[in-house]
């Protein structure tokens, strides 16, 4: 039986739809990805399925129970990693997470090895006594993993949880997550905005654009489906200059030093417009299928707005 | 889970220097500045002009010539509004029933040297300030006008208040009452009263700060009700709020030597009261919404008028008479009143402060009903 399944699930906000209605399916023990740039909805959506937010429309159901009218029952299984760091700053990191997991409705012995847990999966233990405040962005961040564990959850949901982390903490939060998964089996949704995160942790994304979803399917099944190569540029100079030369009817991105394009793009006019604009074109490379150009395909825009 | 929030929410409060100093150091500092400024009953006794006049009932019986003339002064005086009553019982009852603030009998064979004063008639449990203005207004017309009469060559010199000239009456039909009021029994639960409702501040704060923190996501996802969240959010300040009156009624008692004359337990039951109408009106506050910069600055002036206008700053009784209970539509102005009774009169029971604590709890809960409708979870 699927463990997570949501069924029209949609939030207005006044005028503006947030999301439309999502039909989503979870399976036990799976790690899912949720995709989508900047005001997708991934987070609304996510904080739906948390009762964070009360949906406008629609059902879902967590193990077989019913998250509107089972909402206390199925938030127990339920661990929520907030977009934010949602931590006490001038609290020590253990009167954090005494605190929420008193919020789980553990006490004595039980919320004593929660935290033990927490900590030792955040790889904080020898520094549960200082003052969150005095932690890095990198050590923050897993402890904003940790006060979300304690209980066990049978669900992890993780909304950004590896923004503003440097390349070691990323690490360390992934190889926690792919444990939790492991051992716990805790089933877990990610939402990013990365890729590269989304391909090496899930097996299946969704990817959300405009408060829909537009796929969800396995990486390999989307790159099948959707993949279409396409075009990298090498600029010399500032790459940012040399994009605002193209209009809008040659939609492209930034990656890093390299502006890409799909595949349909018209080179003898892309390369008229930039020798227009005075911009020498340094390398031109085909790009390997990725999930880059797959939801360069789907929306028709990039995924991110800056590199 | 409401025993961890009191403990993470007090453990947070003890990190923040400008909360405890702005609930405990700054209401010490208000008390003792105006505490020993009022020392001895207020600066308003040495004549200057009151934008309001005293309301005196004078019993005046016609007499001997000296007695006729010095009502007439009296009547004449611009300072005072004058009754005429018939008995010296009617004054006892106006000035007992507050319709009057002062009673002057004049007796038809005024003499004091013989033994038969004018007799001065006030509510000393009343106001200091109150009391104050009164008798300075009443007491002083009423000897200038026996001495023009008795001594004309005596107007120039301005001579000073004769204890055997006027006696002090108490009326009957209050309570007993100590004989001096003194100031520490008037700051400390004004600034107390002020201060706890200041409370309102850090309860809106503390849950705008959590939104943007996003621990209010943790909150709401986690398996609490909404209703025990809430619960738990504001018990915590009730419990601050409640240490915060103990503390500084504390300090009054023993460090200024403010005088309880009525009832402990009244008191006591006074502030928990007044704590809980703080602490509904802080979650009203909350209701409303806002970044905390707005909360901050909005909900400060509003609890400055609030204590402004019913006497936490100046005393009701300094008011216009239109103006002074307007007070009452606030908990701020019961609480104030209440105190008074449970602090000055000798006597006081429970059941005597019990409809203000009433009015106190009602209005608490009327902010709590309204601020149900409107806090919204989400945002
Ligand atoms: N509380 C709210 N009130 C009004 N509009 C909102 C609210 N929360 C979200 N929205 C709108 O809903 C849309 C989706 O927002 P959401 O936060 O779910 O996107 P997201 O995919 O998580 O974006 P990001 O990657 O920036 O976190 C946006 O247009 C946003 O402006
Ligand atoms: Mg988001």
């Amino acid at each position: 039986m699927s463990f997570l399944v949501t069924r029209g699930l949609g939030k207005d906000y006044g005028k503006t739809t947030a999301v439309h209605a999502l039909d989503l399916v979870v399976e036990p023990g799976e790690i899912f990805g949720f995709l989508g740039p900047n005001g997708a909805g991934k987070s609304t959506a996510i904080h739906m399925i948390a009762g964070v937010v009360t949906p406008s429309r629609g059902s879902a159901s967590l193990g077989g129970r019913d998250l509107l009218t089972e909402g206390l029952l199925v938030r127990r299984q339920l661990g929520l990693v907030p977009q934010e760091l949602a931590l006490y700053e001038d609290l020590t990191a253990l009167h954090n997470l005494e605190y929420f997991g008193a919020l789980q409705g553990l006490k004595g012995d039980a919320l004593k090895r929660g935290i033990d847990f927490g900590l030792a999966v955040a790889g904080l233990a020898d520094r549960a006594q200082d003052r969150v405040s005095t932690f890095s962005g990198g050590m923050k961040r897993r402890l904003n993993l940790a006060a979300s564990i304690l209980h066990r959850p049978k669900l992890l949901i993780c909304d950004e949880p590896t923004v503003g982390v440097d390349p070691q903490s990323r690490a360390h939060l992934f190889e926690a997550l792919r444990r939790l998964n492991r051992e716990e089996n805790t089933t877990i949704i990610y939402t990013s905005h990365y890729m590269e995160e989304v391909q090496a942790l899930c097996r299946r994304i969704g990817i959300m654009d405009r408060g829909r979803l537009v796929a969800m399917d396995s990486i390999q099944g989307l790159l099948a489906a959707h993949a279409q190569g396409g075009i990298e540029l090498q600029v010399e100079g500032e790459i940012a200059a040399a994009a605002s030369a193209l209009g809008s009817d040659m939609p492209h991105h930034i990656d890093g030093r390299k502006l890409v394009f799909g595949d349909g793009i018209a080179l003898s006019r892309l390369a008229a417009r930039l020798e227009n604009a005075g911009v020498t074109v340094s390398s031109i490379e085909r790009r390997g299928n990725d999930l880059e150009s797959v939801f360069l395909k789907l929306t028709g825009r990039a995924l991110r707005d800056e590199s | 889970m409401i025993v961890a929030s009191i403990v993470k929410d007090i453990r947070l409060l003890l990190t923040d220097r400008g909360a405890l100093a702005s609930m405990f150091i700054l209401p010490i500092a208000f008390i003792t500045v105006f505490g020993f400024l009022f020392r001895g009953q207020g600066g308003d006794q040495d004549g200057k002009p009151s934008t309001q006049k005293v309301s005196v009932a004078l019993y005046a019986p016609e007499g001997k010539e000296l007695a006729l003339a010095i009502a007439k002064k009296v009547e004449a005086s611009p300072n005072l509004s004058i009754q005429r009553v018939d008995s010296e019982a009617e004054v006892d009852r106006l000035v007992s029933e507050k319709k009057a603030q002062v009673g002057l009998v004049i007796p038809a064979d005024l003499d004091p040297k013989a033994g038969r004063p004018m007799q001065f008639w006030i509510d000393r449990a009343a106001s200091a300030a109150e009391v104050g203005l009164a008798e300075g207004a009443v007491k002083s017309t009423a000897i200038s006008a026996y001495f023009e009469e008795r001594f004309p060559m005596a107007k120039a010199v301005g001579i000073p208040a004769s204890e055997e000239l006027v006696s002090d009456r108490a009326p009957t039909g209050l309570r007993k009452k100590r004989a001096k009021i003194d100031s520490f029994q008037i700051t400390v639960p004004s600034n107390a009263v002020l201060f706890a409702f200041f409370m309102c501040i850090p309860i809106a704060l503390s849950i705008a700060e959590e939104r943007r923190l996003g621990t209010w996501k943790r909150l709401l996802s986690s398996p609490v009700g909404r209703r025990r969240m809430l619960i738990s959010k504001l018990v915590p300040f009730f419990i601050v709020g409640l240490i915060q009156m103990l503390f500084l009624f504390g300090i009054g008692a023993l460090v200024f030597g403010m005088q309880v004359s009525g009832s402990w337990p009244a008191v006591f039951l006074v502030a928990a009261a007044t704590v809980f109408s703080a602490v509904g009106l802080g979650f009203f506050v909350a209701s409303l919404g806002g970044s905390e910069k707005q909360v901050a600055s909005l909900a400060s002036v509003a609890m400055l008028v609030m204590g402004l206008v019913s006497g936490c700053m100046f005393p009701r009784a300094m008011f216009p008479e239109g103006v002074r209970s307007v007070g009452l539509a606030f908990p701020h102005g019961w609480a104030l009143d209440a105190f008074q009774d449970a602090l000055v009169r000798e006597g006081t029971r429970i059941a005597d402060v019990g409809l203000p604590i009433l009015v106190i709890l009602g209005l608490g809960l009327l902010y709590t009903a309204i601020g149900s409708r409107l806090f919204r979870f989400e945002s």
